[in-house]
């Protein structure tokens, strides 16, 4: 028998130096990128300014580490910003009604286990989506914090022995946070590598399937990996509490992406199974000395959203490029489907049914509550709300039939009105301005189809970039400001043209009647449905699947684009805030209509009828006059009640009895 | 004894392979082969599991490139970049697992990656004009608009090289055809093969049948480790000639050891699922070694997966050392002591990213637990370690990651992985399936000390030589049913064969 197997003590790694650095292509970056800084800016070396990079980067390294965790598994959660906040908020609650310090650490994770219980109880028990899910806890969550800091009058005060130690104290002149971030992630570390959990949780996100027929209990591993992620954003949370030391509405928001960020930064993508904490290090290092190099030098900090998405996107490529012909991955690709989707006709009837149902309960209930809300006026007034969601929505659904979701059109459209309403203030003519906007979305569109298309990388995290770089862009180009519009193209949009109805109302017909005519009138709808069934098979047919990608962005561009237009007439204005939580409406509306998220699957009329409850949520509690967090909260409650609907519905035909 | 085809013809061959070489990791797949095929002309390629049979025909439809050789069609040097290239030059295949989308309508299967459109807008009834011709042109009675998933294997198949005939293909690849039809659909392609050689198309043609290989087959290519062994006519061959050339003088060939079946270990009773399980009662002793064979999607892989505790089973029973089990998931029946490899290796079974040790040792973790769920990571190297040169696995370290191993060596790898663990009863589909010879006599070694050691195996196989060389019963498994028990020494090959197909064949 031939063996060639050699001792493993003899195994052949290059030399330390050069070797590590050419394995580690990031920790190379990282020391180029500080020798750079030191030369450029001096100051940047100093021991003071060290430790402050080191106190910046705590709370993220943290909520990187929670992070880590569940993208190791194969999931991911964006809910962790808002975890953020709710842990931020209970600490000072309980310190402001004077309890020991001790006792309100322990409530701050402990809200963040309570969420990550919730969100592994829908993901894994109900296998619903991780994004799908996160994102509703992401806004129900904020809602929740939200309504608990307004019992306070909107801000509470962080003080007491615990949180001003780890505020200010420092030991053998490091930050008491850094440290306790330093330990949390050596716990971390020793736990993935040196226990039976670790690598079980490695095993798990390798290879799923894999690891479940070995004999592992995959469905409960994954639901503690995101209860870990949850108590480990509450332990984010304490430390961003002791540094603020005033908790107010808007912390945490946009803390998710940070932390995917430096997750992706450090390991060139989301490695399900491969992920290692000392690239998390890294990433996390990188993206705060970027931030504090840019302070040095005086950017304004609206660019720091901007160059995290950019730096994002580049890690990614990175990343892929240097992977390029290495390796034959097998497990890469969209990892955050959910398992077993399809639902048989019973099923599919059940979903509409019930969701129907839903919408008419929605309607009797706020007709009763508020007389107002069954007018004609309101029923304007719900469409014309709600045309840009719809537009949006149609993109959204050839999105996730062809499995290529697209997280940024909120950002996009943003992005679109301020490069419009920019052009107009530098004097061009209005519909030249207007042109420039729709080449502003699709640029966007164009740039993320050539990377998903060329490179193959998962569209959730290029669009994601795309979120928040856009949007980082669209902020910084108006310093976070306002911009009027033509009035002359706001009084066309806004002038009722029948039954009070606005352009809007014939804007949704023609984004639907356009989407059916795509999806079941065109070669590129029958494409559309194949590459989302299964892309090895459009390849095998013949079709080039980078370019198909591409046209399948561009198309929704297109609706993205058109939904620029309308929300630019509508609020008159170019907002950089504008269109916030778009695409999770239009996501959600998708989902709940009953198209798969894993793709493939799905009919345009459902996603209406997702739209129009969506549109009836959306006008009823803003006619109820109540304040953003209530309404964050009772959305996000009532987008999570919906989801379960359609997983209940699941009726598959071979059962296989997932663990 | 080999023939050269090439001065028959007077015009060059339509297909001709020069040299044509490609390595994976850990295995030579294809060494130094070359091969013509004439137009009108059907050409077999033969060869065991592993033989290099599936590589060529992906090197030839664009799946994979080739290290080194060249490929010429009709005399022009021609370098296929992707699949799209391969039909662009007149290469259609028809793939051995299925390649058509289950939630498209079979007309829709049919146009993708062409789609007749007017105006820029599909063109949906050319499209299902175009489909009811493709599907004319094979006899078939199959609505264009159905759904794909609503169709049987068998229909699924036939839509399969409908798809392939509406590329008018100058040159068409069947890997294995006629594996999920039965004797009216295999007619029909047999018919629609004689057609498209009076067309003047150039077939490659794989199949395990020798008897279609000879009926069919005008020039054979026997191809054996990835080289070729000869290439010649098939006047005046018999099955026989063929499987010896195909098998070889083997330089360590299996020989089966005598076994003794003792106690039950395992005892399905009355297993039901939907229309794919339909009452399947058998035992299997401890020290035998127990086969379930028979046609594709027959339920075998089912029965196979319901005792892995993979599927839930609709109704029946599962026994276990005589006791009632009840299966839910995989780990209840790990628990039980049952451990399921799949025929899916890479998606199922191994974890491609992590060290060959963890992937060993994932079964067994539980065994070197120490406090705190601590993994004892020195007594892990050393028990891998002698798995690891026990069983002969190939490897430059106990750290490389498993992907890199040739398959032999991973399926060797998880059956370790198993015994480590100490399971009672091996449940594997397909065990040398994309296996090379060499590794298979291994396997079969192996799994022969296992049964010596008392453990019950269950091995799910399609490849008869396979079947007959290594179990000590089988079980014929036709529409969810077991219809015949034998014993190799009973048997003969054609004999089995006649078994799985059944009353059509008879």
């Amino acid at each position: 028998m031939a063996m060639l197997l050699s001792r493993p003590s003899d195994r052949n790694r290059p030399g330390f130096g050069i070797g590590v650095l050419a394995r580690h292509p990031m920790l190379f970056a990282a020391i180029v990128l500080a020798i750079l800084f030191v030369a450029t800016a001096p100051v940047f070396g100093s021991p003071a300014n060290l430790a402050n990079i080191l106190r910046q980067s705590a709370s993220i390294l943290v909520l990187g580490l929670a992070m880590a965790l569940v993208v190791l598994i194969g999931g991911i959660d964006l809910s962790v910003g808002s975890v953020v906040l709710a842990s931020a908020t209970i600490a000072g609650i309980v310190l402001t009604e004077g309890f020991d310090p001790a006792f309100a650490v322990l409530a701050a994770v402990g809200v963040g286990c309570v969420v990550g219980a919730f969100n592994a109880a829908m993901i894994e028990g109900l296998g619903i989506s991780p994004v799908i899910v996160t994102l509703g806890t992401m806004i129900a969550v904020r809602g929740f914090s939200l309504v608990a800091l307004g019992w306070y009058h909107s801000w509470v005060e962080i003080k007491g022995p615990v949180f001003s130690d780890l505020a200010r104290g420092t030991l053998a002149g490091i930050p008491l946070d850094a440290i306790v971030a330093f330990g949390l992630t050596v716990l971390v570390w020793f736990v993935l590598t040196r226990t039976t959990l670790g690598r079980a949780w490695h095993a798990t996100g390798d290879a799923p399937v894999a690891a479940r027929l070995a004999g592992l209990r995959v469905r409960w591993l994954r639901a503690g990996a995101y209860i870990g992620c949850g108590m480990l954003a509450g332990a984010a949370g304490v430390l961003v509490a002791a540094r603020t030391g005033l908790i107010s509405p808007s912390i945490g928001q946009g803390l998710e992406f940070f932390a995917i960020a430096v997750v992706a930064l450090g390991a060139g993508g989301l490695p399900a199974g491969r992920l290692r904490i000392s690239q998390l290090v890294v990433g996390t290092l990188i993206l705060m000395m970027v931030f504090n190099y840019m302070t040095i030098r005086g950017v304004p900090g609206t660019w720091q959203t901007t160059v995290t998405g950019l730096l994002l996107l580049g890690a990614m490529v990175a990343g892929r490029m240097l992977e390029r012909g290495t390796t034959s991955d097998v497990a890469n690709g969209v990892a955050h489907g959910d398992a077993d989707a399809d639902l048989s006709p019973t099923g599919r009837r059940m979903v509409q049914g019930v969701l129907a149902g839903a919408t008419l309960l929605l309607v009797v209930l706020f007709a009763i509550i508020n007389p107002r809300f069954a007018t004609w006026p309101n029923v304007v007034a719900l469409v014309e709300q709600n045309a840009v969601l719809a537009i949006v929505s149609v993109g959204a659904m050839i999105g996730i039939v062809s499995r290529s979701i697209d997280v940024a059109p909120g950002s996009v459209i943003a992005l679109g009105t301020v490069a419009a309403a920019l052009a107009v203030r530098h004097g061009v003519p209005m519909p030249l301005a207007l042109v420039i906007g729709i080449v502003a979305c699709l640029a966007v569109y164009g740039f993320n189809g050539i990377i998903v298309g060329r490179l193959r990388l998962d569209p959730l995290i290029v669009t994601l970039a795309a979120w928040i770089w856009a949007r980082g862009l669209a902020v910084s180009l108006t310093n976070a400001s306002t911009i009027p519009f033509d009035p002359g193209f706001v009084s066309l949009v806004n002038t009722p043209i029948a039954f009070g109805f606005t352009v809007s109302a014939p804007l949704i017909v023609v984004a639907f009647i356009a989407g059916w005519m795509i999806l079941r009138r065109t070669a590129l709808g029958v494409r559309i449905y194949a590459i989302g069934g299964d892309p090895r098979m459009v390849r095998q047919a013949g079709i080039d699947e980078g370019r198909l990608r591409l046209t399948i962005l561009a198309v929704m561009g297109l609706f993205t684009a058109t939904g620029m237009l309308v929300m630019l007439g509508r609020l008159g204005a170019a907002a950089p805030t504008a269109g916030f939580g778009l695409e999770l409406d239009a996501i959600v509306a998708v989902i709940l209509g009953g198209a798969s998220f894993q793709g493939g699957s799905g009919r345009l009329r459902d996603t209406a009828v997702g739209v129009v409850f969506l549109a009836i949520l959306n006008n009823g509690l803003s006619g109820l006059q109540m304040g953003d967090a209530q309404f964050f909260l009772i959305k996000g409650t009532i987008i999570l009640a919906a989801l379960p609907l359609r997983a209940l519905a699941r009726v598959s035909v071979v059962r296989r009895g997932r663990t | 004894m080999t023939i050269d085809t090439r001065t028959d013809g007077v015009a060059a061959p339509l297909l001709q392979l020069t040299g044509l070489s490609k390595r994976f990791p850990g295995v030579v797949a294809l060494d130094d082969v070359s091969l013509a095929v004439q137009a009108g002309e059907v050409h077999a390629l033969v060869g065991q599991n592993g033989a290099g049979k599936s590589t060529l025909i992906n090197i030839l439809s664009g799946m994979l490139s080739a290290d080194a050789g060249t490929i010429h069609i009709a005399g022009v040097r021609a370098n296929i970049r992707d699949p799209r290239h391969a039909l662009s030059l007149g290469i259609a295949t028809v793939y051995q697992e299925l390649s058509l989308l289950p939630n498209l309508t079979v007309a829709q299967n049919l146009a993708l990656g062409r789609e007749p459109s007017r105006g820029g807008l599909l063109d949906v009834g050319a499209m299902h004009a175009r489909a009811e011709n493709a599907l004319g042109r094979l006899g078939l009675d199959i609505a264009p608009d159905a759904r794909v998933s609503r169709l049987s294997l068998a229909e699924r198949q036939m839509v399969e090289i409908a798809k392939a005939l509406a590329f008018n293909p100058k040159i068409l690849i069947l890997d294995e055809p006629t594996a999920p039809l039965g004797q009216r659909e295999s007619q029909q392609l047999f018919a629609a093969i004689a057609r498209l050689k009076a067309e003047g198309v150039a077939l490659l043609y794989v199949s395990h049948r020798f008897a279609e290989v000879l009926a069919l087959g005008d020039v054979a290519t026997v191809l054996r480790n990835g080289r070729k062994v000869v290439t010649t006519r098939l006047d005046g061959w018999s099955e026989a000639r063929l499987t010896d050339a195909m098998i070889g003088a083997q330089t360590e060939r299996y020989v089966a050891s005598v076994r003794q079946g003792r106690d039950i270990a395992l005892s399905a009773v009355d297993l039901r699922l939907t229309d794919r399980v339909r009452g399947v009662s058998f035992d299997v002793r401890r020290g035998e070694i127990v086969a379930l064979t028979g046609l594709l999607g027959g339920g075998q892989s089912e029965i196979a997966r319901i005792l892995g505790g993979d599927i839930r089973a609709d109704g029946g029973a599962i026994l276990r050392d005589g006791r009632a089990i009840r299966l839910t998931s995989p780990s209840d029946a790990t628990g039980a002591g049952i451990a399921l490899l799949t025929e899916e290796r890479k998606a199922e079974s191994i974890l491609p990213n992590r060290p060959l040790r963890e992937n060993i040792a994932l079964a067994s973790l539980a065994d070197r637990r120490g406090p705190g769920g601590l993994v004892d990571a020195v007594a892990e190297r050393d028990v891998v370690g002698r798995v690891v040169s026990d069983y002969g696995v190939v490897a430059a370290s106990l750290d490389v990651p498993i992907r890199t191993l040739s398959g032999g060596n991973q399926q060797k790898a998880l059956i370790a992985r198993w015994d480590l663990a100490d399971a009672d009863v091996f449940i594997l589909i397909e065990p040398t399936r994309g296996v090379d010879v060499g590794a298979r006599a291994d396997i079969y070694r192996r799994l022969d000390a296992l049964a010596h050691a008392g453990k019950a195996i269950l091995v799910v196989s399609s490849d008869l030589p396979e079947v007959l060389t290594l179990v000590d019963r089988i079980l014929v498994v036709r529409e969810g049913r077991i219809v015949a028990e034998t014993k190799p020494a009973a048997v003969s090959e054609d004999r089995l064969n006649l078994l799985i197909q059944g009353a059509e064949a008879a």
